[in-house]
């Protein structure tokens, strides 16, 4: 397999350092407090937030500062193969419990005590980079939802295959048997939450290169969440007739 | 930056449905100096250049088809759709790999076109149109667009062979040539024309338009089929296109719908094809899980299979099953035109056939159906209906001179091209400049084999150099053998330690070792040996017995795995030895420098010190790496006179003494066990050290102290084959000698039966006793002859991983060892290397990779090492007959011989005193005598040629002439040519050329 040809470009047709197509949108489901599709590529993810709300599991509870609950589910249609993952499976809750930290160092917590956020992940449809995507999708329905941050959260996968770095993997290129580097960034503040290596190894001397090449995806990311959050807000005055 | 739109692409697998995304962009550029373009991503590329005459666009089939045209002519200024090849990477991933390194290739202006990305060449696939139409309309678009873009610059011309886009691209006003018409406007690359792969006969191509028109559907439909399955294709073409004239030669190939059905319900068999040295006419097929070959007879039957062809084959009802043949066939002279001439072969094969038979039934009778006895046993015969995948390489040989020929040269001709393998048929080639390949040696590939045709199409690659020159005839066996032989890479050189000769051992590294350097360790190698990768040493100890170290230069220090100069080893196996020269597994740095355990220096070693008993019992054993100091490199001449010369009383003649002592025992005890003495007959040359021309030939000769430095590496073997395998049960690299398979004796035995000998098969060790039985008082020679021939019948040792063979099967036929491997040569093996890393890894002090853990993966290393160890072998021996030839060059000589084998209408004489061997016929082809007064009749229960007034046997001992002189027919080949001189006096008429 060769993942990126002589002329520059990969299997799908990108450069090395193009992202996928990036789509969201914002308010998507009416029933929850706040909810966003994200699409890149063929990945899809919806998420709705519910909350801050009252807490439902007493033990759980904070006296100080609210909790994160995350739930996050894969649609059985979503990948080639017809597949049936429950929640309750280890890397559903391993994904969300990264994801979950993550959120916990921007969301401003301590403005809610004893009470619960609610992040509900559904993966639509999987081709590479779900993880990003779910954090970016999360970004977007928090915000949606009115929850107070400190900054966005963006997300996007990165690796180093056929000894060049790529940004933004699609599924065929996860499966290639490199490693995969995702990078969590503040872009505000442009510091790292989450950072996550997994399914190979990576040298020392490539690793700054990729993550440099990953901030700079998460950045571009960023930019575009601006933008559809500022043209949702722009929507919604404009139908309650506000301006 | 971002794409503008994208589309889905399905993909189906078995029952999937893949999506994938594909994105196009518009920041793709032309890649010409032509255009000025802003926006273009990478320059990397050489640009096509504006001085061209024109572009070309090739098609898929032709960048297939032609690969050896565009990479040996100097076309430059050439297109290359990403279509195209994407098409060709389905197709072949090694012309995929071909035309990338062409696209590389600075001066050649080739360039790379991404037309599926781009967004105003990109084709959706219609409904209805097949994936083949979808890529000639992308190819034919992307042509459109260079045209346009490059209206009044430059001409753009597409060059295909597929009728209906010629005809396509000649609507849209394209540009658009054959790839025979193109070349017919090179004028100044005559050559170019021979270089090309004819898909079918060209005076179709030159034909006037309307009959073109006419075979138009035809043409198309073969050319479709093609693309798809080769296999198929002259089948279909012979029912296209039936040709009165010619009558098929051979049988149709079944479907692959038919091959594919047959081989699931069993009807018929898969398996590797291998043809007989001795006649070409006859192979056997082995297949998986099956203990017996088949056996294939008969051109027919063969069906247009080369050596080394993946096979389907049916089996024959048992009536027809025969014996494998007892005639030397090798392929005559001159080209067969006429059918009847044809039909007269094949039925007088058959008649063979029938003769064999005929024999075969009657002896059946006489014996009651007892046939294993007899030497010859019925096998299962079968033929070939199919060819999975063929086996190709390029083919090194010279062309066959007629009169024909030599009277044509300059016009476009078809030739015959002679293989230097005997076991791949002759080649027709089509060429303008016959007279310049006359004489030299060439390099041809195989195209394809039309049911029609006699003998296989194909063409011309390269000229090596003229024939009979030493140099390019040793190229040739390099090349034949499939060796390695290009000078190591920069990225390799750069894997040595920087400061080269000067390198030293590194402080911290003797900290980690334990210190040998003031032991008395010394190494006894051939006179003249650079590479040394063994040394010993003893030392009597307080308690009687003895510590013996066995010292093996440290490869894996320099050698670490997954480095450029690892992959480099593991493909090159092993270091190949020809008779004057030597290549090399490993850089000559390390294998004579840095690794070699030269006198007087410090070196790295991995060592294995027992502590035996007098009577070489081995008390306990100590494996580890240590630093030593080699105190005398000797050779074995030097050694053996040391060891002699009892007043010679320093430290190393009495080390060498107190060895010799313990190695006589540990051979005793080998011996005992069942080891077998083979022999072959090695020779060698002395050759002149300014001309390297050979002076004289000798029969190399074993010395004690040879025996000596044996013993000890056999021991240090085995015992290292114990400890990995102990480690590593199912991943150790180990080496096994099968035992001889059943029948593999007969014929031995039934010949040794006329000299009233015989040999016990049932062991190693009965063998070992009745092979020292065997002497005749008339012949001195007779029991090496009878140990030479004992070790034809053998299989070959192989290299394995423990994990795929039963324990029981590790044993080392020859040896008499139940566990054996190679530790002692890593220098020369790369076999050694994954040993040493794996008793490293046993030992503690290293740990082991993943893939020398993985005993599938261990088991593909094995294979590869067998391949190449064999191939390996095969050049030496090659060589060797090369330098004979050379000798034998304007001499005449008369030397004693031995019959080694015979058969129905000649016999195989072998000449010890230059290892020479050598067919002598006693009747032609057409199967009258060729020794006037003599009729000799083939006596096949004894192995015997019997005539009124004389037989010939095996073993017997015959006096023959030694001459070479040029053939005609074989393109001036020089041979070596036996006569027999007695006991039938001068018969010159017969001899024949000794095989090279």
């Amino acid at each position: 397999m060769e993942y990126v040809n002589q002329e520059g470009l990969r299997i799908d047709g990108r450069r090395v350092n193009e992202l996928r197509k990036i789509q969201c949108k914002l308010g998507v489901l009416k029933r929850a407090d706040g909810s966003a599709l994200f699409e890149q590529g063929f990945t899809r993810v919806l998420v709705a937030v519910y909350g801050p709300r009252e807490i439902t599991q007493r033990r759980k509870k904070l006296h100080d500062k609210a909790i994160i609950n995350v739930e996050y589910s894969v649609a059985t249609f979503s990948m080639t193969r017809r597949k049936k993952t429950s929640k309750r499976n280890k890397i559903s809750q391993e994904i969300a419990n990264s994801i979950r930290k993550s959120f916990e160092t921007v969301i401003q917590l301590e403005l809610f005590p004893s009470s619960q956020i609610d992040i509900f992940i559904q993966v639509l449809q999987a081709d590479g980079g779900i993880i990003p995507a779910c954090i970016n999708a999360s970004t977007l329905a928090l915000i949606d939802a009115g929850v107070p941050m400190t900054d966005y959260l963006c997300s996007c996968s990165c690796s180093f295959i056929d000894e060049e770095n790529l940004l933004d993997l699609n599924h065929l290129e996860e499966d290639s048997g490199g490693a995969i580097v995702t990078v969590t960034l503040l872009p505000e503040y442009n510091k790292i939450t989450l950072l996550r290596v997994y399914s190979a190894r990576i040298k020392m001397k490539n690793f700054e290169a990729i993550l440099k090449l990953g901030q700079n995806g998460c950045q571009r990311i960023a930019d575009l969440m601006k933008s559809a959050i500022k043209e949702h807000t722009i929507n919604q005055v404009n139908s309650r007739g506000i301006l | 930056m971002k794409t503008k739109s994208f589309i889905k692409r399905t993909k189906k697998g078995d029952v999937l449905r893949i999506v994938r995304e594909h994105y196009l962009r518009n920041d793709i550029g032309a890649g010409t100096e032509l255009l000025e373009e802003t926006n273009v991503y990478r320059p990397e590329y050489t640009p096509l250049t504006a001085k061209a005459a024109h572009y070309l666009v090739l098609d898929t089939n032709i960048v297939l088809h032609q690969i050896d045209a565009l990479e040996q002519s100097k076309l430059t200024n050439v297109i290359i759709l990403s279509t195209v090849l994407d098409e060709v990477r389905g197709n072949s991933m090694k012309t995929y790999k071909r035309i990338r390194k062409l696209c590389s290739a600075q001066e050649r202006h080739f360039y790379v076109f991404s037309n599926e990305h781009h967004r105003d060449t990109y084709v959706e696939r219609l409904k209805g149109e097949s994936v083949n139409d979808r890529n000639d309309r992308a190819i034919m678009v992307a042509t459109q667009w260079y045209h346009n873009r490059l209206k009044n610059k430059m001409k753009v011309i597409l060059i295909t062979n597929d009728k209906e886009l010629i005809a396509r691209s000649k609507k849209n006003n394209l540009n658009v040539q054959t790839i025979f018409q193109y070349a017919k406007t090179l004028k100044n690359q005559p050559e170019f024309v021979d270089l090309l792969y004819h898909p079918q006969d060209e005076s179709s191509e030159d034909e006037d338009e309307d009959e073109n028109n006419k075979q138009k559907p035809k043409n198309k439909k073969t050319n479709e089929i093609k693309m798809k399955d080769n296999t198929n294709q002259s089948k279909k073409k012979a029912k296209t296109k039936p040709k009165p004239k010619k009558t098929t030669i051979y049988p149709s190939h079944y479907s692959e719908m038919k091959l594919r059905e047959g081989i699931s319900n069993n009807t018929l068999l898969q398996g590797v094809i291998h043809f007989n040295r001795n006649n070409f006419l006859e192979a056997h097929v082995t297949v998986e899980g099956q203990v017996k070959d088949i056996l294939i007879k008969g051109r027919q039957r063969l069906n247009r299979t080369i050596d080394g062809d993946h096979v389907v084959v049916k089996l024959l009802s048992k009536k027809k099953w025969t014996t494998q043949s007892n005639q030397i066939i090798e392929e005559g002279g001159g080209e067969i035109e006429t059918i009847d001439e044809l039909n007269k072969i094949i039925s007088k094969m058959d008649q063979n056939d029938k003769n064999n038979k005929t024999v075969v039934k009657k002896s059946q009778k006489a014996k009651g159906g007892n046939n294993k006895k007899q030497g010859f046993s019925i096998r299962p015969t079968g033929k070939v209906v199919g060819i999975l995948k063929r086996k190709l390489r390029p083919y090194g040989g010279s062309i066959e001179i007629d009169e024909f020929t030599k009277k044509n040269g300059g016009r476009n001709e078809n030739i015959l091209f002679v293989p230097m393998d005997r076991k791949v048929p002759k080649i027709r080639i089509k060429t303008r400049q016959v007279d310049r390949l006359v004489g030299k040696r060439i390099v041809v590939v195989f195209d394809h084999w039309d049911q029609n045709s006699y003998y296989p199409n194909g063409h011309y690659v390269k000229t090596l150099g003229d024939i009979g020159d030493k140099e390019i005839e040793s190229e040739l066996i390099l090349i034949e053998n499939q060796v390695r032989y290009s000078p190591f890479c920069k990225e390799v050189l750069d894997c040595l330690p920087l400061k080269q000769e000067k390198w030293q051992i590194p402080p911290e590294e003797i900290k980690k070792r334990k210190d040998l350097r003031e032991y008395n360790i010394f190494s006894i190698d051939p006179p003249g040996c650079k590479d040394i990768d063994d040394a010993l040493h003893v030392i009597p100890l307080q308690n009687g017995n003895y510590e013996v170290g066995v010292h093996i230069a440290d490869v894996t220090y320099f050698v670490k795995e997954g480095t450029a100069v690892d992959i480099e080893a593991s493909e090159r196996c092993t270091t190949v030895y020809l008779v004057d020269r030597r290549i090399d597994m490993l850089p000559p740095l390390l294998g004579e420098n840095l690794c070699s355990l030269h006198e007087k220096v410090e070196r790295l070693a991995f060592s294995c010190i027992w502590e035996l008993t007098p009577q070489s019992e081995i008390v306990n054993t100590w494996y580890g790496r240590t630093v030593i100091k080699s105190k005398a490199a000797l050779s074995y001449g030097q050694a053996q006179f040391r060891k002699d010369n009892l007043k010679m009383n320093d430290q190393i003649s009495k080390d060498i003494r107190n060895l010799n002592m313990l190695a006589k025992n540990l051979r005793a005890k080998r011996v005992q066990d069942g080891a077998l003495q083979l022999a072959s007959p090695e020779v060698h040359f002395s050759l002149d050290s300014e001309t390297q021309e050979p002076l004289d030939v000798e029969i190399y000769k074993i010395k004690e102290v040879n025996h000596l430095v044996e013993e000890f590496m056999l021991l240090a073997n085995i015992s290292v084959a114990k400890k990995i395998q102990a480690t590593f049960p199912s991943s150790a690299m180990l080496r096994r000698h099968p035992s001889p398979r059943d029948g593999a004796f007969d014929n031995l035995l039934a010949c040794l039966a006329n000299v009233n000998c015989s040999l016990n098969i049932e062991s190693s060790k009965a063998l070992a006793d009745s092979l020292d039985k065997c002497h005749l008082k008339s012949n001195p020679y007779f029991n090496t002859l009878v140990r030479i021939l004992t070790t034809r019948c053998m299989t070959q040792a192989v290299y394995f991983s423990s994990g795929t063979v039963e324990y029981s099967d590790y044993w080392h036929y020859g040896l008499a060892s139940p566990i054996y491997t190679h530790f002692t040569s890593p220098i020369r093996r790369y076999a050694d290397v994954v040993v040493h890393r794996m008793l490293a890894a046993s030992i503690g002090i290293s740990s082991i990779s993943k893939r020398l853990s993985n005993k599938y993966e261990v088991e593909k290393i094995a294979k590869v090492i067998n391949h190449c160890h064999r191939m390996a072998q095969s050049a030496s021996r090659d060589s060797i007959s090369l330098h004979s030839l050379i000798f034998f060059k304007e001499k005449l000589m008369d030397e004693d011989g031995y019959v080694i084998n015979v058969k129905k209408n000649a016999f195989i004489v072998l000449v010890p005193h230059y290892g020479v061997e050598g067919i002598i016929y006693v009747s032609g082809k057409d199967g009258k005598s060729k020794v006037p007064n003599y009729n000799f009749h083939f006596n096949e229960k004894k192995q015997m040629l019997i005539s009124n007034k004389l037989t010939i046997k095996v073993f017997d001992k015959v006096k023959v002439r030694v001459e070479s002189t040029k053939t005609v027919e074989h393109g001036g080949n020089i041979k070596i040519i036996l006569s027999l001189l007695k006991p039938l006096r001068i018969i010159s008429e017969y001899s024949h050329s000794f095989n090279k």
